[in-house]
């Protein structure tokens, strides 16, 4: 079940240019949130910006009960709506509806998770530190259980330059290996996300399942990389959303469905995303 | 307290909506919306083939307000019997189709093909989409109008609600071509057709090019096709355009509209009807009314 209400901002912070984290006070659905999931967050009270954005679940924080009362949204300014929420102060309101959308796959029932490579491109990081601390069995998200944990996760995280790898730290924290990419050789690898991550597979250990979120490009060519590797993918994406919980049909994107004529249609990536099957996305109609 | 109000042959326990298109299939207001508290659901556009929609984007937002370009994007009439009308008849509350035809021809047999379902209690003809290809506008021509309100009619009983554009010269003679072809309500006003351009690429923002423009920005607009129809034609008028409060409810209410719809406000505050449906007994008393019906209409007008 989700909720709607207006909470509270607990603590707004610049990480680094451009790139801020909130932690919002709002103990039932920190309570229920799992990793890849997100929630749609807008300022209270006003008509500019008008909607809300969404927002991956960054990490839940626990209070005082030892409960999960918090969470946490990482989040690029790159418009209206984040500039909004980037000027928040502790203490103002805010509009919060979540939990929403789907995740990446939680259990070893159908998905060999023994080595799991996590792509991230851009500000694509934020979903992972909940999935890597979930795997890991080192944080338990709603009602989400680990069933085997995996021998390997890794993290491959490209960006533009060193800057932008805002929060690097926290996913070093985890344990789980980190290795980054920047296109303006500031940091890591110089070059892009996915040619670090050809290299690595090659390396091995082979990765059993790719989980990838970050640009359009770099999503087709995660889905290309791990097609050719024949490894298991899934992506999750980012798209214009309105309501963020399906009444909408604005973040469509196309997705294979053989009873169609084209032979694709679209979906709402809010509630049958936002992660897909990578090889299910048609990139180009 | 009677929140009781009359569209022609259909009567809402309140007159509180939610528009087409901004709904879904309702499914998706699980855990937001008391479905049965409403005074009825208008579900997503359905037409006869299922379409695919537009291309994204499909959404921009504007001041206080977005454009949307969905495109009717729907499975189809069959799909929707067969898959959504089964589930909304089990909500307790009143189902109002909404279809819309690519030719003249497609409204009777869409109604046609609804009349005997269980579980639709009216339907509302969406004369005015602005994002469908071919471009051809039903309701900017009474004639055209009143001519697809009579086939209609003539396929049903159920109550018909007419969706009218407002990007029209002369609002008033549409609904009234509305009303002598047999609608029991118009349902006034669809969204205002716009654009948006990305001044730096030269683009226009929308793959459509052209959107209908929605939320706070219109309810002036809305709000003043309300108050001139009301005045001139005799059927009554559901609302719609920009309503997210109760303020903005009684407005249309006073206005003379019979009932209202809740659009774009469900986007961005998922519960408001829950929330104005708390509030309203509170406002008609502070009317020193005890009915809707005794505030419907109950402007006064400079002489």
């Amino acid at each position: 079940m989700p909720f709607h209400r207006q909470v509270r901002v607990h603590a707004n912070e610049c990480l680094t240019g451009g790139i801020h984290k909130i932690r919002v006070e709002f103990p039932e659905l920190a309570m229920s949130l799992r990793p890849g999931q997100f929630v749609m967050i807008r300022p209270s009270g006003r008509l500019e910006p008008l909607l809300g954005r969404p927002l991956a679940l960054y990490e839940t924080v626990d209070g005082p009960s030892g409960m999960p009362e918090f969470f946490e949204l990482v989040y690029l300014v790159m418009g209206a709506g984040t500039r909004a929420l980037a000027a928040l102060q502790p203490g103002e309101p805010v509009d919060v509806w979540g939990p929403l959308g789907n995740t990446f796959p939680e259990s070893s029932n159908n998905v060999d998770l023994t080595h799991v490579m996590l792509i991230a491109g851009g500000i694509g990081q934020t979903p992972f530190l909940s999935v890597i601390k979930s795997l890991l069995g080192q944080r338990r998200y709603g009602q989400s259980q680990v069933s085997v944990m995996p021998e390997s996760v890794s993290l491959i995280w490209g960006a533009r330059t060193k800057d932008a790898l805002a929060g690097l730290d926290d996913f070093q924290a985890t344990g789980a290996r980190v290795e980054v990419a920047t296109e303006d050789g500031s940091a890591g690898h110089k070059g892009y996300v996915t040619e670090l991550a050809d290299r690595l597979i090659q390396e091995g250990p082979n990765p059993t399942a790719i989980f990838s979120c970050g640009p359009e490009p770099m999503l087709e060519a995660v889905t290309a990389l791990a097609k050719r590797c024949q490894i298991p993918a899934w992506v999750s994406l980012e798209t214009k959303m309105a309501c963020g919980y399906g009444v909408c049909f604005s973040c469509v994107c196309p997705l294979q469905d053989e009873s169609s004529d084209t032979g694709w249609d679209y979906r709402r990536v809010c509630i049958e995303g936002p992660v897909f099957k990578a090889e299910n996305i048609v990139w180009h109609t | 307290m009677n929140l009781e109000t009359r569209l022609g042959r259909l009567t809402l326990p309140n007159p509180i909506l939610v528009a087409s298109g901004t709904f879904g299939y309702a499914k998706e207001s699980t855990g937001f919306v008391d479905f049965a508290r409403l005074g009825g659901i208008v579900p997503k556009t359905v037409t006869a083939s299922p379409r695919v929609g537009n291309k994204p984007p499909r959404i921009v937002e504007t001041a206080a307000g977005m454009l949307n370009s969905i495109g009717l994007d729907n499975d189809g009439i069959d799909h929707f019997i067969e898959h959504h009308v089964p589930y909304l008849a089990t909500l307790g509350t009143r189902i109002i189709a909404n279809v819309a035809g690519k030719t003249e021809a497609e409204f009777p047999a869409l109604v046609a093909k609804l009349n005997p379902i269980k579980g639709i209690h009216a339907i509302e003809l969406n004369l005015s989409c602005p994002n469908v290809s071919g471009g051809i506008d039903f309701a900017t021509n009474p004639e055209v109008t009143e001519r697809v309100l009579r086939q209609c009619r003539s396929e049903t009983e159920l109550p018909l609600l007419a969706k009218l554009t407002p990007n029209v010269t002369d609002l008033v003679s549409i609904a009234e071509a509305a009303s002598r072809g047999g609608a029991d309500a118009v349902t006034l006003i669809n969204t205002v057709l716009g654009t948006a351009i990305d001044w730096k690429r030269r683009k226009p923002i929308l793959s459509n090019v052209l959107g209908g423009l929605s939320g706070p920005a219109i309810k002036p607009i809305a709000l003043r096709a309300v108050l001139t129809v009301a005045r001139r034609v005799k059927i009554p008028i559901v609302g719609v355009g920009g309503v997210c409060t109760i303020d903005d409810v009684m407005e249309f209410l006073v206005a003379g509209a019979s009932a209202v719809q809740l659009g774009t406000v469900s986007f961005f505050d998922p519960t408001a009807s829950m929330r104005i449906l708390d509030e309203l007994p509170q406002a008609i008393t502070s009317m020193k009314a005890s009915s809707v019906t005794d505030v419907i209409g109950s402007v006064i007008l400079p002489t």
